[in-house]
């Protein structure tokens, strides 16, 4: 049984190779086949190789883009991340926008749960998508959230 | 009360409008790192205000917790928030329109010796809410 310290480090380690090195070798191993995500972007597909794909996509479109972990909570199979990605919209932030070449710097809390092996099964987050768009000009508004309670 | 059960006695006294219990389980002095908390009065103030706030929105919001975890001085809570705008979002210029709303925020709090809340992290899904009331098109796919 993976303890929540090793899936914590998968975590962290994943971050690493994955969104920061575009090591998508690494993701392939952690991901169990089965694996569902539960927030993916529009038009994108949550399962392994849809995941995958968008990891991709995301190194691609964002290619200076790193990730920073601030905080993380591990317990049973669960690990949630909070982290601070930061990069050039250098080939388009969202499917179908023109790059604005401008720099974001913007947070997300994800949630990841690991099987008894220490393989990851199923991820939902939220991206601070407003706040990146605002800092690339593309926001509809420059209102943040303040609508629940904290 | 362990802190996960103070997370969810506090989202079903924020339900109820329940202030004292609020003013129980969140410290006065609380800094909530929220997308917008700027806009709020510092502190409980403004978690009441947002709460208020909402309920300004969408007179008949429900919140209901997905899932709640915790370690250490931390826990973690995943809610889903649904109503109708029947009220208008002021601080996004939305006026009321009776769309309804089911969005998603996630949560993060740090929590003292005691059980209250002295420091919160969290996103909501504002995008989709927004495509949701209507003052956003869709993304490509959607």
């Amino acid at each position: 049984m993976a303890t929540p310290e090793e899936n914590a480090a998968t975590c962290r380690e994943f971050m690493e190779r994955v969104f920061n090195e575009g090591d998508m070798g690494f993701a392939e191993k952690m991901m169990t086949d089965d694996f569902v995500g539960h927030s993916p972007p529009p038009g994108m597909k949550g399962d392994k190789a849809g995941t995958i794909e968008m990891f991709r996509w995301m190194r691609n479109q964002v290619p200076d883009g790193k990730s920073e972990i601030l905080d993380m909570v591990a317990a049973g199979n669960k690990v949630a991340v909070r982290s601070r990605m930061t990069g050039t919209d250098t080939n388009g932030f969202m499917p179908g926008m023109p790059p604005t070449g401008k720099t974001f710097s913007a947070e997300s809390i994800d949630v990841m749960t690991f099987n008894e092996d220490g393989l990851n099964t199923e991820h939902y987050g939220i991206f601070d998508v407003m706040g990146a768009m605002n800092q690339l000009g593309l926001g509809p508004s420059q209102g943040g959230e303040g609508e629940h309670e904290h | 009360m362990d802190n996960v059960d103070v997370m969810r006695r506090l989202e079903e006294a924020y339900g109820a409008r329940d202030y004292d219990t609020v003013r129980e389980l969140v410290a006065t002095d609380i800094v909530a790192h929220t997308p917008g908390s700027e806009m709020l009065p510092p502190g409980i103030e403004g978690c009441i205000a947002a709460n208020e706030g909402g309920f300004t929105s969408f007179p008949d919001k429900k919140t209901e917790v997905l899932e709640a975890f915790g370690s250490g001085d931390r826990t973690v809570v995943h809610v889903r928030m649904t109503g109708t705008n029947d009220g208008g979002l002021e601080w996004a210029g939305v006026p009321a329109n009776g769309k309804p709303v089911d969005v998603d925020w996630v949560q993060i709090s740090r929590h003292a010796d005691d059980g209250k809340l002295v420091e919160t992290w969290a996103q909501m899904d504002v995008p989709k809410m927004m495509v949701q009331l209507g003052v956003m098109p869709a993304p490509e796919g959607m």
